[in-house]
């Protein structure tokens, strides 16, 4: 009650689809859990998301493998690299695992061209043989304490929004504000396969409160995606066919949680994927 | 007041647990390129790890057609069927019919294949990641699997594949070769259509890889399913562990959709 009667509420992001809501064909799933009451999900949410300043949104501490090394820890900002490439270049071409730490980058792998040293060379991007500590620092690897991380050309503001890292990254990118390349130079083909007609229509399913729906479009996630980084590993790609998909799971970063709840815009700006329902912003700083 | 707060924290806590208890197998198992197509066959290991054998396709691939191993040789298709013993590879069966030190390094040298222990083996993996990608460099890339287009390299001549051991494999007379490509519709409509190649399989695996099981002789009598496939059956016997993986989805659905 107390943690509740705390939290404020703007206005939705939503974009209204031509057809009303009412009309649009529901996908009916079924789930095996109860939905959470409101106050458990408030503290759930507020217990999950990410209530930092914006500018660290989506940073990572990388201290594993400095650790071992007795180096400083690294800092990798996804939303320095996010305006100029798409998700798929690393996560597919460069074999960037979507789970943290499971990637195990040496520095061997950089100065033979993998992983950071793919791009950062000294050609593309500052090599990771001399500019150590653009990426290294002196710092305590749970705090975000150091100055948020910028590139050159950051300065292009980009549309704001009230969660995560404030910034509507679809909208930026459907204004052309930025412009995300899909593959590196001398990389391979764009996609693995175009989006099916029939999945260019937004989905619609139930969830296990009635009356809330989720509204998600395949198209804005091409846009940075390719079919596989989500399928079939994240989600079976049988209609309805992933099981145990609930609220729970997916605030404590499974399914879309994998990336919403890290680098994309966080499960606060409820709008975005349940049309009518208002973002929840958390408690006042 | 701080009744309700405590209760709510509670209940939050306890849902955490049970819920961060029960994701903990679930983040996607994504083979890392240099890892893709090795078997670690370790049955008969011991306790600290001593005897584990990293079997590396890609090197294996590199020289040999599927055919070879897997028909003539009698590997099996799925990990632990094969049974291989000291004594069959001596009486030069399964490895031991290669690795004699006329074709291939010779069985003899134990700790080639079979790791002493656990620093051993981390050694092994170290030093077959660096091979793994110096090879990788001399080839034509694609984008999952061992990020390698093997089919691209052997048109090239990059690669040059045995079929054939003298002694080992009987003389064949190819009275049947269908190259045919067979057109496969879809089961979701706007999806691009299939074509799969026989002369891209027949290649490197014959007949008897695929016929008469899985795959039933007429086209499209065989019920297929995606999820099937992603678990492993049909096509994804080797499109997803040796093969390119099916996430690669337009290798197969390569048919243009006509709108």
């Amino acid at each position: 009650m107390f943690l509740a009667s705390c939290t404020i509420y703007s206005l939705t992001d939503f974009e209204e689809p031509a057809q009303p809501l009412h009309e649009i064909k529901i996908i009916k799933k079924k789930y095996d859990s109860p939905p959470l009451t409101r106050s458990e999900l408030g503290t759930l949410i507020e217990m999950a998301v990410y209530n930092g300043q914006p500018e660290y949104y989506g940073d990572m501490i990388l201290d594993r493998q400095s650790k071992k090394h007795k180096s400083k820890p690294v800092v990798f900002s996804h939303q320095v690299h996010r305006r100029y490439f798409t998700c798929n270049v690393c996560h597919t071409e460069l074999e960037f695992s979507l789970s943290k730490g499971q990637t195990d980058i040496t520095r061997e792998d950089n100065l033979d061209g993998r992983y950071c040293g793919a791009c950062h060379n000294g050609k593309f991007a500052f090599s990771t043989e001399f500019a150590c500590d653009a990426c290294h620092l002196d710092i305590n690897p749970n705090e975000h304490r150091y100055p948020p991380r910028k590139a050159r050309g950051d300065n292009v503001p980009l549309p704001q929004t009230s969660y995560g890292d404030h910034i509507n990254w679809v909208k930026a990118i459907n204004e052309g504000l930025i412009l995300p390349e899909r593959s590196l130079p001398g990389g391979s083909v764009t996609s693995s396969m175009p989006l099916p007609g029939y999945l260019e229509e937004p989905l619609y399913w139930t969830t296990a409160v009635p009356n809330i729906i989720v509204h998600f479009p395949h198209s804005e996630h091409v846009k940075w995606l390719d079919c596989s980084n989500c399928h079939p590993d994240l989600f079976s790609v049988k209609q309805a066919g992933t099981v145990a998909f609930d609220k729970e799971s997916n605030l404590y970063g499974k399914f879309c949680g994998t990336c919403h709840m890290t680098v994309a815009f966080p499960m606060n700006g409820c709008s975005r994927c349940h049309p009518r329902v208002k973002n929840h912003i958390g408690k006042k700083p | 007041m701080k009744t309700t707060t405590a209760t709510i924290l509670v209940i939050g806590l306890l849902i955490s647990f049970f819920i961060s208890a029960s994701i903990q197998n679930s983040t996607a198992m994504v083979k890392k390129s240099y890892q893709y197509g090795n078997i670690i066959m370790q049955r008969t290991a011991s306790e600290n790890g001593g005897g584990t054998v990293v079997f590396r396709h890609w090197t294996h691939r590199s020289k040999y057609t599927c055919r070879l191993c897997h028909v003539d040789l009698e590997f099996a298709q799925v990990a632990g069927e094969s049974e291989i013993l000291e004594e069959d590879n001596q009486a030069g069966r399964y490895c031991g019919t290669c690795h004699n030190g006329k074709e291939a390094f010779t069985i003899k040298s134990c700790t080639k294949c079979h790791a002493k222990d656990s620093a051993h083996l981390a050694q092994v993996l170290k030093e077959d990641k660096k091979a793994f990608f110096a090879f990788q460099k001399t080839m034509p890339r694609s984008r999952y699997g061992n990020k390698i287009d093997w089919m691209q390299a052997e048109g090239e001549g990059l690669i040059v594949l045995k079929d054939k051991l003298p002694g080992i494999s009987l003389p064949q007379k190819n009275l049947v070769t269908n190259l045919r490509n067979e057109p496969l519709e879809p089961k979701l409509s706007g999806l691009p259509g299939i074509i799969f190649s026989h002369s891209k399989h027949v290649a490197w695996n014959g007949c008897g890889m695929c016929h008469p099981k899985p795959f039933k002789l007429v086209n499209g009598t065989t019920e297929i399913s995606m999820q099937q496939i992603i678990d492993g059956n049909f096509c994804g016997r080797c499109h997803g562990t040796v093969a390119f993986q099916v996430n690669d989805c337009s290798l197969c659905h390569s048919e243009p959709v006509s709108l």
